[in-house]
C-alpha cells in the first residue's frame, strides 16, 4: 500500500486557453492534514474537481488511496468524503433529512446519521429545517455530509469560508483532531495562508495553476528568514545607511525598517553599526516570517498580503 | 441496478414538502373545480341535456387540459425538479457520491414520469368528484353511476404514455440549463406552436402534441396507438440519450 493517500502526475485542466491547473505534483502522505494554499484564482478548486472526477483533466494521472481516477471513480469516492466550496444543502429539509437523503444514496449506516450529528455538534438543531440554520451550522451540516460515509480521505474545500472567529477556531480544532482521532486524512484548500499554517502538518503552495512549493510545514518553516525589526529616528537615513552596508532593508509602508538577517549575531552587529554611525535605536526586535511572507516570496504576489 | 434504486430513494425522499408534490395534485384539481363551477353557474344550459353527462362533462376539461394545462405542468415540474438541485449548487456534492452520475439523471426522470402518472390518476379521479359533486347539487344534470369507466382508463393511460417524450425533453431541458426561464419558455412556446402543429399530417413527430392526440380516445373511444407508441418509445430513447450527454459534461 502506497504511503500517500493523493498523488497527482502533471495534471493538467485548461480552459480555453487559460491552463488553470498546469502539471502539478501532488502528493499528500496518508494520516496527514494537507493546506492546499493559493490565492483565489490559482487552481485550488479546479483541482479539488478534478480529485473528485467532477471534471476530467487534458493530462496527467491521479491515484487516490491507491486507485485510478477517473477509471475507479465509484471505488475511490466510496473511501472519500468531500466538501466543496459552499455545503450543498437542501433548505426546505431538516438537517437530519438532508443526512438521510445521502445516506439513502450511498447506502451508509442508520446509525451514522446520529453519529455525525454528535460530531458536529448539531443534534440540537438536528430537526429544524436548514433554511433557518447560520452559516456556521450550515458549513458543519456540510463537515457532517463528507463525513457519513465514513471516509478514508476527506476533501474540504475553504471549509473556514464565511464563519465567524468562533466558528474558525472551532472548525480548525476540529480538523486537526481528524487524523489522530478517526485516522482520517485531510486535504483542506484555502487562500487564508494564517488558517492553514495553524491546521496542517503538510502544505502545498499553488499560483497560477502550477505548484511553488510542496513539503512539511517544518521544511516551510526551515525556508523562512528571521527579519530584524528595528525602530529607530530619521528612518530614511537609517534605510540609506544600511542599504549602502549591504544589507536589503524593506519599509513595509511604514516607520520601521524590516532586514533579513540570519540570526541574533546579525542583529546585534547592524545595532552596534547603527549606534556607531550615531542613529538612535529605539527598539530592536527578531520577527520570524510568516507563512504570508515565503508566499509573496515566492510567488511575488504583493496584494496577497 | 441497486444504485439507481438508491438514488431513486433518495429523490423521493427529497420530495417532502416541495411544490413539487402538492402541484401534482393542485393542477388537475383547479382544473377541475374551474370546470365544475361552469357547469354550476349555466347548469341551466345543461340540464335534460340527455346523453351521458360524463361525456360532455370530460370533453369540456381534457382538452383544456391536454393542450395548455398538461403541456405547461410538465415544463413547471420539471423546472422544479432540478431547481432543487440548481439552487444550493447540488451537482457537485451529487456526483462526489459513490453513485454513478446516470443513475441520479435516470432516477430524476423516473420521479418526473412517477409525478406525471399521479398527476393523471388525480385528474381522473377529481373529474369523478367533480360529476359527483354536481350530481349532489344539481341532480337534474344526469351524473348517474353509468361511469364510463373504460373510457377513461384508455384516457388517462393514453395520455400518460404519450406524454414521456415531452417529460424526458423537458428534465433534460432543465438539467441542461438552470435557469427557470428556460424551461418555462420552451413550455410555453412549444404548447403554442403546438396548435398549430396539430393540424399537420406530421404530427406525430411533434412531442407535445402527442397528449392531445392520445386524449382523443375519451371521444372517440378509440386508441391511438401511434401516438402512444411515438410518445412511449421516443420518450425512453431520450432518457438513454440525455443520460449520455448529461453524464459526459462536467460539472463546474
Amino acid at each position: 500500500m502506497t504511503s500517500l493517500a493523493i498523488q497527482t502526475e502533471a495534471l493538467t485542466r485548461r480552459f480555453g486557453s487559460l491552463a488553470a491547473v498546469d502539471g502539478i505534483h501532488l502528493e499528500v502522505p496518508r494520516g496527514c492534514v494537507y493546506g492546499f494554499l493559493g490565492p483565489n484564482g490559482a487552481g485550488k478548486t479546479t483541482t479539488i474537481r478534478l480529485l473528485l472526477g467532477l471534471i476530467r483533466p487534458h493530462a496527467g494521472r491521479m491515484r487516490i488511496l491507491g486507485g485510478e481516477m477517473p477509471r475507479q471513480r465509484l471505488a475511490v469516492l466510496r473511501r472519500t468524503g468531500a466538501l466543496v466550496e459552499t455545503p450543498s444543502l437542501y433548505p426546505h429539509l431538516t438537517g437530519r433529512e438532508n443526512l438521510e437523503v445521502t445516506r439513502r444514496l450511498i447506502d451508509g449506516r442508520k446509525a451514522r446519521v446520529h453519529e455525525v450529528l454528535d460530531l458536529v455538534r448539531l443534534q440540537e438543531a438536528a430537526d429544524r429545517a436548514v433554511k433557518g440554520y447560520s452559516l456556521g451550522m450550515r458549513q458543519r451540516l456540510g463537515l457532517a455530509l463528507a463525513l457519513l460515509g465514513e471516509p478514508d480521505l476527506l476533501i474540504l474545500d475553504e471549509p473556514t469560508n464565511g464563519l465567524d472567529p468562533a466558528g474558525i477556531r472551532e472548525m480548525r480544532s476540529f480538523i486537526r483532531a481528524l487524523p489522530q482521532e478517526m485516522g482520517v486524512t485531510v486535504l483542506m484548500s484555502s487562500h487564508m495562508l494564517s488558517e492553514v499554517e495553524q491546521v496542517a502538518t503538510h502544505i502545498g503552495i499553488i499560483h497560477r495553476g502550477k505548484m511553488v512549493f510542496q513539503g512539511t510545514q517544518d521544511a516551510l518553516q526551515a525556508r523562512l528568514r528571521e527579519h530584524l525589526s528595528i525602530g529607530v529616528e530619521h528612518p530614511e537615513k537609517a534605510e540609506w545607511f544600511l542599504t549602502t552596508s549591504g544589507w536589503t532593508v524593506h519599509r513595509n509602508g511604514s516607520d520601521r525598517l524590516y532586514v533579513p538577517v540570519n540570526g541574533r549575531s546579525d542583529a546585534a552587529m547592524i545595532n552596534r553599526r547603527l549606534m556607531d554611525a550615531g542613529h538612535n535605536v529605539y527598539n530592536l526586535h527578531l520577527e520570524r516570517a510568516s507563512l504570508e511572507d515565503i508566499f509573496i516570496e515566492m510567488t511575488g504576489q504583493e496584494e496577497a498580503a | 441496478m441497486t444504485g439507481m434504486i438508491r438514488a431513486l430513494d433518495a429523490e423521493l425522499y427529497k420530495l417532502r414538502r416541495t411544490l413539487a408534490l402538492w402541484l401534482a395534485a393542485i393542477a388537475p384539481l383547479s382544473v377541475v373545480a374551474l370546470q365544475v363551477l361552469v357547469v354550476y353557474q349555466r347548469r341551466g344550459m345543461y340540464l335534460n341535456r340527455g346523453g351521458n353527462a360524463w361525456i360532455w362533462f370530460g370533453e369540456a376539461i381534457y382538452p383544456y387540459w391536454t393542450w395548455v394545462a398538461l403541456p405547461l405542468f410538465i415544463g413547471l415540474q420539471a423546472a422544479l425538479l432540478a431547481g432543487l438541485e440548481h439552487r444550493t449548487d447540488q451537482w457537485k456534492h451529487l456526483y462526489a457520491l459513490p453513485v454513478s452520475r446516470g443513475a441520479v439523471y435516470v432516477a430524476k426522470q423516473a420521479v418526473g414520469l412517477l409525478l406525471i402518472g399521479l398527476n393523471t390518476l388525480c385528474l381522473v379521479v377529481f373529474t369523478l368528484l367533480g360529476g359527483w359533486l354536481l350530481q349532489v347539487v344539481e341532480p337534474g344534470l344526469g351524473f348517474t353511476w353509468d361511469v364510463p369507466w373504460a373510457r377513461l382508463i384508455r384516457f388517462g393511460l393514453g395520455v400518460y404514455l404519450a406524454s414521456w417524450l415531452t417529460i424526458a425533453i423537458h428534465i433534460w431541458v432543465s438539467h441542461r440549463w438552470k435557469s427557470f426561464v428556460v424551461s418555462m419558455s420552451i413550455s410555453v412556446a412549444a404548447s403554442i406552436f403546438a396548435m398549430f402543429a396539430a393540424e399537420s399530417r406530421l404530427a406525430l413527430l411533434y412531442p407535445w402534441v402527442l397528449p392531445r392526440l392520445a386524449a382523443e380516445t375519451f371521444s372517440t373511444g378509440e386508441m391511438r396507438w401511434a401516438a402512444l407508441a411515438v410518445g412511449s418509445l421516443a420518450g425512453l430513447a431520450f432518457v438513454v440519450w440525455g443520460c449520455r450527454d448529461t453524464t459526459s459534461r462536467d460539472v463546474v
